[in-house]
């Protein structure tokens, strides 16, 4: 043994078990467990190693050039067409509903491309047995993870706050849509995470997760509209198909499109903003106090009461995260320990 | 408490462990496969106890079993006192793992892997920077602190993940064929490195085909065919009667033909 190196310090090393209070210090030791409860090793590893590489600098880089690339375009459009100072003035609006739209979009390209390698990315490097090894908790290696992308999200929406404060200095932007817009992309963020989780608990393979991440998004985001018009259209089979309210306007909620529209909307000074409504047309729910003020979409919950849409899309995406995460870690357990 | 030591005092409550490693009639299927049947066997504290077996004879499911990371369908499975299907995270503290397969995050430094798996076992991070230096100067590392995983060759990756199997000083160290792939001074170094964990007090479990080095590392043997443990002890009982450890692996596991081979097997598993 004499020949092996160091093993003479492994043996002489003397440590107190982790988590274990010392005796001799237990504020320390207190401060200590706290913190090895609160830290999740898995985020940071995760984390470091995506700022390590070149792809999110790229992603980084790419996106700011798209995103700067769009507003510099439709501001130059809207400033190019006006004809007073009263639409120049109402061009502040149009950049942030732009911009807001455009940040939405990135979202939803980028996130399930995000979380889908998360855990098929461990099975395929044979890494993840060795993390199973490990007395880490499956719902802590799920959201440590989980954690990681949406970290690499929230920071596409800070590294685009520059363009936006451009919008807001131009005026007709509040700081009310401003905050609404930041909650809806968080939770927006997470509903779609956590679905793409669902697919990389599920499948072995990075491929086939990230096309199912993908499809689950398309799913989230245009399922529910085409749920509410096969509906509408069946319980009114003589009639144009309008939807909007009652059943149809819970499901068109449960859509991620339906609150960024209705937030959006409500931005603009005279109904819709013209950029968005084209995507949602006679589909929307009721426009309460139209021309003359801000649009308010509301969606009526039954029992619940009536809600602004965008509200009540923000807790639908909620309950889709924290089911989708629910059901990761359930999955998760079932097939890694087999 | 200072460090586990589950030979003097049972780590999580209880009556200390007589044996370091006990299983008792252990099964696992998978589908309609029974890969395990009526597993039993014990190692007792401080062995080293080499696992032999054919290809798919359950060598790996056993270790899996024995490491947490497979449910056993029927039987007992404790490891140093802790059962293995009713406290996992537990018995996950007093085990060290390194699998067959395994593969590296890439953009990491050795230090770093092993700081990494280090933070896992929730190492406070000034004891786990010392147990990193400590380990990679056990497993002959020291030079490669600041290399990435990526650059190393097969046997210092090896080695690597023995050291992170040891990052947080387990009882019990279970090994699937931790020389397979390496060329002659990789493997005799790598079980002259578990000679010296043995001689450390560490139990080890050894799954490897390479019967030579095992017979000199270790110090009792189970010899598994076709999901059953046909015969277990202690070297010196086992191979008497046996020029090597490969003629009694060979009697036990491989029939002849014809009335010879029947005489043969049943000669080898009455000793």
């Amino acid at each position: 043994m004499s020949g092996v190196p160091g093993a003479v310090a492994l043996q002489a090393r003397r440590e107190y078990l982790p988590g274990e209070a010392n005796p001799r210090r237990p504020l320390k030791a207190a401060w200590s467990a706290l913190a090895a409860v609160a830290w999740n090793p898995v985020a940071a590893r995760e984390l470091r190693a995506r700022m390590r590489g070149w792809h999110t600098a790229a992603l980084v880089t790419g996106y700011l050039c798209a995103l700067g690339g769009t507003g510099y375009l439709g501001y130059s459009g809207i400033q190019a067409s006006a004809s007073d100072v009263v639409q120049v003035g109402g061009s502040g609006s149009s950049l942030f509903t732009g911009l807001a739209a455009a940040l939405m979009v990135s979202l939803a390209l980028v996130v399930p491309g995000l979380v889908a390698p998360s855990v098929s990315g461990e099975r395929e490097r044979q890494t993840l047995d060795l993390l199973l090894a490990t007395p880490l908790r499956p719902a802590k290696i799920i959201f440590g993870k989980f954690l990681a992308a949406l970290a690499v999200a929230a920071l596409l929406g800070v590294a685009s706050a520059p363009l936006f404060c451009v919008a807001y200095l131009l005026g007709g932007v509040g700081v009310r849509e401003v905050l609404e817009l930041a909650a809806f992309g968080l939770v927006a963020a997470s509903a779609l995470g956590g679905l793409g989780m669902v697919a990389s608990v599920s499948l072995r393979r990075v491929p086939a997760a990230t096309v199912v991440s993908y499809l689950l998004m398309l799913t989230l985001a245009a399922g529910p509209f085409m749920c509410a018009y096969g509906w509408a259209a069946a319980s009114q089979p003589e009639q144009p198909v309008v939807t909007g309210t009652g059943a149809e306007g819970i499901l068109e909620a449960l859509s991620p499109v339906m609150g960024v529209t209705a937030i959006l909307d409500a931005n603009s000074s005279c109904g819709t903003s013209g950029l968005v409504t084209p995507l949602v047309g006679n589909l929307a729910p009721p426009v309460v106090n139209t021309c003359g003020g801000p649009a308010q979409y509301v969606t009526s919950l039954g029992p619940l009461g009536t809600w602004q849409t965008w509200a009540a899309s923000i807790a639908f995406s909620g309950v889709v995260a924290l089911g989708s995460l629910g059901a990761s870690v359930a999955v998760f357990k079932k097939r890694a320990i087999t | 408490m200072n460090l586990v030591d589950a030979r003097e005092s049972a780590p999580y409550g209880g009556e200390p462990a007589e044996a370091a490693v006990r299983v008792e009639e252990l099964s696992k299927s998978f589908g309609h496969q029974e890969v395990l049947s009526g597993v039993s066997f014990e190692v007792g504290w401080g062995e080293a106890f080499g696992l032999v077996g054919t290809n798919g004879a359950g060598k790996s499911t056993l270790l899996r079993v024995l490491a947490g990371l497979s449910r056993p369908d029927a039987g007992v499975v404790e490891v140093a006192g802790v059962d293995a299907t009713k406290e996992p995270v537990q018995l996950r503290r007093l085990v060290g793992y390194v699998p067959d397969h395994f593969g590296f995050y890439e953009p990491m430094t050795a230090a770093e892997y092993l700081a990494f798996f280090a933070s896992c076992y929730r190492l406070p991070r000034r004891q786990a920077a010392r147990a990193v230096d400590d380990l990679l100067a056990l497993v002959g590392l020291s030079a490669e602190h600041d290399e990435q995983v990526d650059n190393l060759s097969r046997g210092m990756k090896q080695r690597l993940c023995l050291a992170r199997a040891l990052v947080h000083d387990p009882e019990v160290l279970l090994l699937d064929e931790p020389a397979s792939g390496l060329d002659p001074k990789a493997r005799a170094e790598s079980f002259e490195l578990l000679s010296a964990l043995t001689e450390m007090g560490k139990t080890v479990v050894i799954a490897s085909h390479i019967l030579p080095e095992l017979a000199a590392a270790c110090s009792s043997f189970g010899v598994l065919h076709e999901g059953s443990v046909v015969a277990y002890g202690p070297g010196s009982q086992l191979l008497a009667g046996y020029p090597s450890l490969e003629e009694l692996f060979l009697a036990l596991t491989e029939p002849l033909s014809g009335q010879q081979g029947g005489q043969r097997d049943e000669e080898a598993l009455a000793k």
